[in-house]
């Protein structure tokens, strides 16, 4: 293939960026400023759950430019559904079974400051209200804010007089855990249950009725069967405090957590010969916590580990070193790089000295 | 007395790989094909001085040898079942003694680990709590590996002796972090007085006898490719009987160490 000159390659360069080069934009939305109480992960700063949905301060701040704007003035729409083109004036139209939703009204100016708070974009959501979300999936809803220019007709809006912004509203936790059990321990009970089917589930929480630390029920725990009598919970029992299929209250404090993958969790701080009633919920990545799970009752008592049944035989091993069983797993890690760093090193000397 | 039947068993493992082997290696005498990659004789004299070892066997811990009555803590709790133990070692042996083999120093490192439900306090009865206990046997021992005749005569046999000093570190553990006993301790209380945590140093020996089969003949041209681009002379597999006695030499110390049976795969250089 016979090679361009660059002479004829500059002029192609240059004819190209003519093409591409957009309109001057007179709606730039430059990002969210103020967010002060949200801590979600990375990858995760903007969505909203709801817990940032009930904090009064979580607000959006949106540096907005404007130029041209004449005699129109700025909107803020939202779009819940993907389909949806808010500058288009077809879907700003309320009689659609699915349009764009307008959030707020700003007169312009040429550098803006919109801010809008969490509850405000969640209540313009189909299904929540007052930072409920009625909806059964509980996935996260990605949405839309449109920052138009839009005049006094209302009609179809230019791209060059449109901004926008796109985030994830998620204020449901993921499906409660099922078939929960709490066995005996000393000073806490063992909690076993099954994962949900939900993809978002990030950690289990367990809920203990009375909480730990305390030793009285503060909502007087009735139990029958088996659990009732100390020990695993394979009886059965209740609660006002927790209900089943209920998001537990955000005054609750949890006795015990677990990670995504983990199938069990230690319910701690409990008072031995006192029974509980626990229950469990998810929650996932925005830290939602999703209904609580069946009860499960028991009671903890004093246990003897290997180490306490060693001692009490008259064993006189222990209080030797400080090095924990991760401690262990990780020094054999290093081990073994060790012993392949010295074989390897070894294996070199003897190749130079050849 | 369970590591007898291994022993024997062992041996007839051995000696039956034996007889077909040496008759190779003298097969390979006769063979006049002298190209680099085929000479039967390159990686049998390589003069090597380091060896290291990929072991694995049961582990039975003798915590209850303190306990004159049966059963003691470590049956009660974890049962009569072995651990699972796996373990490295890395030799240097720069003395070569003619006709008899090297000899040097040798690092071991094992681990092994056992859990199970904690007993209710007054009861053989198990709770849903887990109680675990981790083990981490090494040694510093002296080692000689008898390689003369494998050397000399191509028997793809080399048995060897291993003793020296040898500690075990352990640790003790719940679901809640390291054990701590005594009246109201907890694990969040080690340092209380009356609290004594689950966790030591036990000081002891380690004694050990064993073989390896040179697995060389089964690919002599691999093998010798191997010894030519790695400087690894030969790959082994070997069973030995080990004895870590971790007893702290009278000193308060939970014992545990073991006496067994271990195999792996070795590799000299």
């Amino acid at each position: 293939m016979r090679s361009r000159t660059p002479r004829t390659m500059l002029a192609a360069a240059l004819v190209t960026a003519v093409v591409a080069l957009p309109a001057q934009a007179k709606v730039t939305v430059q990002s969210v400023v103020d967010r002060p109480d949200a801590k979600h992960p990375s990858g995760h700063e903007f969505e909203i759950s709801r817990k940032d949905c009930e904090n009064a301060k979580d607000l959006f701040t949106f540096d907005v430019k404007l130029a041209d704007f004449g005699s129109k003035q700025l909107e803020v729409w939202l779009a819940e559904d993907s389909t949806l083109d808010c500058k288009l004036k077809e879907d700003r139209t309320q009689s659609q079974a699915s349009h764009c939703v307008l959030v707020t009204t700003k007169a312009p100016d040429d550098t803006l400051k919109v801010a809008i708070s969490s509850a405000e974009i969640a209540g313009k959501f189909d299904g929540v209200s007052g930072c409920i979300d009625s909806n059964s999936n509980t996935a996260a809803r990605t949405f839309s804010l449109y920052f138009l220019l839009i005049d006094a007709n209302g009609a179809d809006v230019d791209a060059t007089d449109a901004g926008t912004w796109t985030s994830k509203l998620d204020m449901l936790g993921p499906g409660p855990p099922t078939d929960v059990t709490a066995g005996l321990g000393d000073g806490l009970l063992v909690v076993d249950y099954t994962a949900p089917s939900s993809s978002d589930v990030d950690g289990f929480t367990v809920y203990c009725d009375p909480p730990a630390g305390t030793t009285s029920a503060t909502s007087g725990v009735t139990t029958t069967g088996a659990g009732g009598g100390g020990g695993g919970g394979s009886g059965s029992c209740s609660s006002s405090v927790l209900v089943p299929g209920k998001v537990p209250d955000s005054s609750l404090v949890s006795c015990g957590s677990a990670a995504k993958s983990s199938a069990t969790a230690n319910a701690k701080g409990l008072t031995n010969g006192t029974t509980y009633a626990v229950a469990v919920a998810s929650h996932d990545v925005l830290d939602n916590v999703g209904a609580l799970s069946e009860l499960a009752c028991g009671t903890p008592a004093p246990v003897d580990d290997f180490f306490q049944t060693y001692r009490d035989a008259g064993g006189t091993g222990g209080g030797g070193c400080s090095i924990s069983g991760a401690g262990l797993v990780g020094q054999a890690g290093l081990f073994g790089l060790g012993l392949a760093g010295l074989a390897l090193a070894a294996r070199r000397a003897r190749s130079t000295k050849r | 007395m369970m590591e007898r039947p291994w022993i024997v068993a062992s041996s007839i493992v051995c000696v039956g790989l034996l007889a077909p082997a040496s008759a190779f290696a003298q097969g390979r005498i006769a063979d006049n094909d002298w190209r680099h990659d085929s000479r039967p004789t390159d990686a049998e004299t390589k003069n090597t001085m380091f060896a290291a070892e990929l072991r694995f066997g049961p582990y039975w811990p003798q915590v209850d040898d303190e306990f004159s009555s049966a059963p003691g803590p470590y049956e009660r709790v974890f049962g009569t079942g072995p651990q699972f133990y796996f373990g490295l070692e890395f030799d240097f042996m720069p003395l070569r003694i003619p006709y008899v083999g090297m000899i040097g120093p040798g690092f071991g490192w094992g681990y092994t680990a056992t859990s199970a439900k904690a007993l209710i306090s007054g009861t053989n009865t198990a709770s849903q709590e887990d109680t675990s206990l981790s083990i981490m046997p090494m040694h510093l021992s002296l080692v000689a590996r008898f390689d003369e005749l494998q050397r000399r005569t191509g028997v793809p046999i080399v048995p060897y002796l291993k003793f020296g000093p040898a500690l075990g570190v352990w640790n003790a553990s719940t679901s809640e972090g390291t054990s701590v006993a005594g009246a109201g301790c907890t694990v969040d209380t080690p340092d209380a007085a009356g609290c004594t945590s689950g966790n030591g140093i036990t000081w002891g020996l380690n004694f050990a006898i064993g073989g390896m089969l040179s697995l060389n003949w089964l690919d002599p041209r691999s093998a010798n490719l191997l010894a030519h681009e790695n400087d690894v002379a030969h790959a082994y597999l070997f069973g030995e009987w080990m004895d870590a006695v971790l007893t702290g030499f009278g000193a308060d110390a939970m014992h545990v160490g073991s006496s067994t049976v271990v195999v792996g795969l070795a590799a000299d250089f």
